[in-house]
């Protein structure tokens, strides 16, 4: 059999039917491109969590051009709700605490977006005064806690630093690795959330293929270079998704800059089975899309599988 | 054969569970049936463990929710049965930390649906998307605020306040803060880096970027995090684990408990807090009295909402069991267990059943004489609808009015357990044998003291601005050396003045003085719990924002160790018992380690305990394995393993005079003493104090939860008296000890508190008992009414005084 009927076999018998697409890409080749569910090369799949890492890339690129000045800045710098009138602890919160997910906001978990946390978040006038107005139960920096908060504030400093943040991704990364997405959802209130405001419609646009997909894993495995062209700096990937240079104590070994990190291994990953997912040791990348279910199925196995062929 | 004849009577025969010893009774239908008899002499074994049980049992089999397991029956047969629900304290009194009254009652659900379906929503934060009843519940993470957290108070930390006194040493701030724990290695660390040291310098000292940095710290370079966030998160936060530190800033002004900004009080989120139903939010309605609130709604036009009048009806069902004193968001776990025996009840008559059999626990208890009668009245009510009403009671009143009276005893444990009477009350007066009778005819009538102990001016504690719930700035004087009674009707503030005013203080100024009869002061996770409770209390609430003046005690420096015995349950596990939590079960287990047997098999002190190496391996050492039968039922079946006993075979096979371990802890405290009275003298000591107190009846290894908040007390009066502590210029304070006692038992802890005294001790029992009242040397009387209309002290004096008092409303109740 080859790679590809193996991969569907191990679909079949695991009866994935959620599974959308799968490549295989290792060496500067395409070893499998699997589509499933009349999915073709140019079928759009939902990225949720995946469009994290793409906003910790766009941080990187942010402080290469020197629009954001550092990752220890204060967050109050670029929002004001944040200066402390709302929260003695909000001066504290640094745009690190965003990366690492940090920032000692309270967050009652759930299956995070239609979690009763970002249920109140969306009935709200506005969400950043919202998340200003949630209580900090944790000192920023002393704990990870994932959260969808710290990714739209993050979302709301790289505005304020850089202008429109959708343009400035899609000028600064999507171009250069030729990825036609559609604009983000902005809430009523003015924030980029890639996920929306809960309803499908809202959250398409930024759906991508599976191949554009894999021009991020391309651009992570080679370091933030993508055909000869200089994207984000290295030193800003390395650390992005190094666990041994995890520089905030608190921070969990799991968790780069809003990049999922494993023992040889690093990845973006999305709710309900979406991967990019890097082995630099072997120099391979596995992609995977699927149609999110309130399950929440993750195919790891599948990964780790196609690492064994 | 089926019995087509229709009984009137329900029969039991040879009931033989426990001590009983193989009784038949006849409990009548249709009637009020009161069950009395010293306490262990097997009332509650009848009552509950076979009439409850079997109706029970009976019952789910028909409805086909439960499998039929075939344990052993404590009696030959019972005809005449009904469906049975059992009232009984000690099992609810475990329910979850987090329902409320209102939760409990289902009135709070009934709430949130008025007001999702007819609360006027303020336009202003009207998103147009409809409300969901979740959005008005702050126990869910939907309708929480999420400021507050559901609380509906918030901390503010007063930064200039912390910081105003220039002239304190860095360590001295927040209350020396930086004197202790964690806090002062941290801040060590971090002036050592920054150039300052916590014990020499004062914060004049400080360079303003020093000062800067000990406030909000360096940014995560070092591990302390700032002076700032720290104490938020100390009171605050994750972190939070004591209410101590909250506590001392917020005397010294330094943090101020204010309404929560973001929902305005409610705890909610902000549509929800924008949501009212004739003007208030759910979390006003919420908040009120249960009788104001009732007030309030059926002032409302409710001809056209159904969901209003089924409130309405409910909420009187309240008032009528007496619970009009309560707000529906009272935590269940600050109820006394009369008050949670009550709120069952008036479920039961919400749901206006007939036909049933209902078993209660004493449900007089916690109530003042005048709220007796109407609770009568209400059961009354109940059997005159077609129900039976089976009472397990001592109270005198209650027996009076009762059908049927059956008497169990004479005494307790192995002397006890036989029928002594059953039939009506006036032929009960001249039953002879009854430990119970005489003193209801007055021939041994209850010693009533007639000579009280002089109070002392100068020797007493005096408590002023006494402000906490409904108080209303009193000010007292609690006379020492004497016995003072605490009384009022329910919810006029005693336990305000005394659990929740005069204990803080004292333990505040007495500290390590100061004895709770928790193990090991480490654990007080239970005062936290208070701390939240009082937080989201209705009271909590309407004084949020305000400043009140903080009480204030002087006088206590004349005690030399307070003890505060309150019902709280005796230890955490769920296999301490009395043994363990007395100490007396690490004398025994080595009794069993030092025998022959143990010995040449190299067993030690652990084998003869189920938490270590004697532990059966498939029970835990619990005895029984729980199965759940669906509907919320849970079973307990024996352990076929360990045979229900908990210890491995080996264990057992040890004896120790005859008998192994668990015949050991089967043992009533009487049993054990004479078991013990030649072997082992501290333990024969104690559980002559034990005895003493009336828990002569209980047994050394019966559970924790099977223990009520009465006996607790009196187990945790024996262990501290067992101690032999000198009790001059001690304290006692005790809260209702005589709940679930008889006469005869009743009798002989007074006279033991009574020998506290005249050796030199102070007592203060907060009491609804007019025996107790009685023989107190001086009463302190809260009232006149529960909630809003109580909250002052409305007279004092001896209780004779009291009884020629036109004020008081326990005077005429007390005896002579």
């Amino acid at each position: 059999m080859t790679l590809s009927e193996e991969i569907t076999d191990y679909i079949t018998r695991r009866r994935y039917r959620q599974i959308n697409s799968v490549l295989v890409w290792q060496d500067g080749q395409t070893l499998a491109e699997n589509y499933y569910n009349s999915f073709t090369p140019t079928s759009r799949n939902v990225l949720r969590s995946v469009a994290k890492s793409i906003l910790s890339l766009a941080v990187g690129i942010a402080l290469d051009t020197g629009l954001l000045p550092g990752l220890d800045i204060p967050i109050a710098n670029y929002l004001p709700l944040f200066r402390g009138g709302r929260d003695p602890m909000h001066p504290l919160i640094t745009v690190r605490h965003l990366l690492t997910m940090t920032s000692g906001i309270y967050w009652n978990g759930g299956i995070h977006y239609h979690c009763p946390m970002m249920e109140q978040m969306r009935r709200s006038h506005n969400w950043l005064s919202h998340i200003a107005d949630c209580t900090v139960t944790d000192i920023p920096g002393m704990r990870y806690n994932y959260k969808e908060f710290d990714v739209i504030l993050l979302a709301a400093v790289l505005e304020a630093a850089c202008g429109d943040l959708y343009d400035f991704i899609d000028r600064k990364l999507y171009l250069p690795l030729g990825i036609h997405s559609g604009r983000w959802y902005k809430s009523p209130c003015g924030v980029y959330y890639s996920v929306g405001d809960g309803e499908d419609a809202s959250e398409k646009p930024s759906n991508l293929t599976a191949r554009e997909m894999l021009t991020i894993g391309r651009l992570c495995l080679a370091d933030g270079s993508f055909c000869g062209q200089r994207i984000v700096s290295e030193t800003y990937l390395a650390d992005a998704v190094c666990r041994s240079k995890n520089p905030v104590p608190g921070t969990s070994p799991g968790y780069g800059y809003l990049f999922c990190l494993g023992s040889d291994w690093y990845a973006c990953r999305g709710y309900g089975g979406q991967r990019i997912h890097v082995f630099p040791d072997e120099n391979m990348i596995v992609i995977i899309q699927a149609t999110p279910t309130a399950r929440g199925m993750a195919y790891d196995d599948l990964i780790w599988k196609i690492r064994e062929l | 054969m089926i019995h087509t004849m229709k009984s009137n009577s329900i029969q039991i025969k040879n009931a033989r569970i426990h001590n009983l010893k193989g009784i038949d009774v006849t409990i009548p239908k249709h009637k009020l049936t009161v069950i009395t008899g010293v306490s262990g002499s097997g009332k509650s074994s009848l009552a509950f463990d076979t009439l409850y049980e079997e109706g029970k049992r009976r019952y789910l089999m028909f409805s086909d929710t439960q499998f039929m397991v075939d344990t052993e029956p404590g009696f030959d047969s019972i005809t005449g049965l009904s469906p049975t629900v059992a009232v009984e304290q000690r099992i609810i009194r475990q329910s979850n930390p987090r329902s409320t009254v209102g939760t409990r009652i289902k009135i709070s659900s009934m709430l949130a649906a008025l007001f999702t379906n007819y609360g006027k929503r303020d336009p202003a934060y009207d998103d147009g998307l409809p409300l969901d009843i979740s959005m008005f519940q702050r126990g869910s993470a939907r309708g929480m605020c999420v400021k507050c957290l559901g609380k509906g108070v918030a901390n503010l930390l007063g930064e200039e306040a912390l910081f105003m006194d220039k002239t304190q040493f860095i360590c001295d701030v927040a209350c020396e803060l930086g004197r202790r724990g964690s806090t002062r290695s941290m801040l060590s660390d971090f002036g050592a880096k920054y150039g300052f040291d916590l014990w020499k310098h004062r914060l004049s000292d400080l360079t303003e970027e020093q000062l800067r940095l000990l406030k909000y710290g360096d940014g995560g370079k070092s591990k302390f995090p700032g002076m700032v966030p720290w104490i938020t998160m100390l009171t605050n936060g994750a972190l939070s684990t004591s209410g101590r530190l909250a506590h001392l800033l917020r005397q010294k002004g330094m943090m101020a408990q204010r309404t929560c900004p973001k929902c305005l009080g409610t705890g909610l989120g902000e549509q929800a807090a924008h949501t009212t139903f004739h003007g208030k939010t759910i979390t006003e309605l919420e908040n009120m009295y249960i009788r104001d609130l009732y007030g309030f709604l059926s002032s409302c036009d409710n001809s056209t909402n159904p969901l209003l009048t089924e409130i309405c009806s409910k909420l009187s069902c309240m008032i009528e069991v007496g619970l009009f004193h309560l707000a529906l968001s009272r935590p269940l776990p600050t109820l006394s267990g009369g008050e949670i025996q009550r709120l069952f009840l008036a479920s039961y008559i919400i749901t206006e059943m007939d036909s049933i059999i209902f078993v209660f626990d004493e449900p007089t208890i916690g109530l003042h004489e005048t709220e007796k009668q109407n609770l009568i009245r209400i059961i009354r009510c109940l059997v005159d609808n077609g129900n039976t009403v089976v009472a397990v009671e001592h109270d005198e009143n209650f027996m009076r009015e009762a059908d049927y009276i059956i008497d169990i005893g004479p005494d307790a444990g192995v002397r006890g357990g036989v029928k002594i009477y059953e039939g009506g009350f006036a032929e009960f007066l001249k039953c002879k044998t009854s430990r119970t009778a005489p003193y209801l005819t007055k021939e041994k009538g209850f010693p009533i003291k007639t000579a009280f102990r002089p109070v002392s001016q100068e020797k007493c504690l005096s408590l002023s601005h006494a402000n906490i719930h409904n108080l209303k700035d009193v000010g007292v004087k609690l006379p020492l050396g004497i016995m003072v009674g605490i009384a009022g009707v329910s919810g006029s503030g005693k336990s305000s003045l005394i659990s929740d005013t005069l204990v803080p203080k004292l333990k505040e100024i007495l500290k390590s003085k100061c004895v709770t009869g928790e193990e090991g002061g480490k654990e007080a996770v239970s005062p936290d719990m208070e701390q939240d409770a009082s937080d989201i209390s209705p009271t909590g609430f309407s004084n949020a924002g305000q400043i009140c003046t903080s009480p204030s005690l002087s006088g206590a420096e004349a005690i030399r160790r307070c003890y505060i015995i309150d019902q709280r349950p005796i230890g955490r596990s769920r296999t301490s018992c009395p043994a363990t939590y007395t100490g007396i079960f690490d004398r025994i287990r080595a009794m069993f380690a030092a025998t022959e047997t143990a010995k040449q098999r190299g067993y030690t002190a652990g084998m003869f305990s189920v938490n270590s190496a004697g532990g059966c391996h498939r029970c835990k050492g619990d005895g029984v394995i729980h199965y759940h039968v669906g509907f919320g039922n849970f079973i307990d079946i024996a352990c076929e393993e360990c045979g229900g006993s908990g210890y491995l075979p080996e264990a057992m096979e040890v004896l120790l005079d005859g008998k192994s371990i668990r015949d050991v802890l089967e043992m009533s405290v009487e049993e054990a003493k004479d078991f013990f009275c030649d072997k082992d003298k501290n333990i024969d000591h104690l559980l002559g104090i034990l005895v003493r107190v009336g828990m002569g009846y209980i047994r050394l290894g019966q559970a924790t939860p099977t223990i009520s908040g009465g006996e607790s007390q009196r187990i945790k009066l024996a262990k501290e008296l067992a101690k032999g502590k000198n009790t001059k210029d001690a304290l006692y304070i005790l809260d209702e000890p005589t709940t679930g006692l008889s006469f005869s038992d009743s009798e002989r802890l007074m006279q033991l508190l009574d020998e506290l005294v005249q050796q030199g001790a102070s007592i203060i029992i907060t009491e609804h008992d007019p025996y107790v009242l009685s023989n107190c040397d001086y009463i302190i009387e809260m009232g006149p009414g529960g909630g809003t209309d109580g909250g002052n002290v409305i007279a004092q004096g001896t209780p004779d005084e009291l009884r020629k008092s036109e004020k008081s409303v326990i005077g005429k109740y007390l005896k002579n």
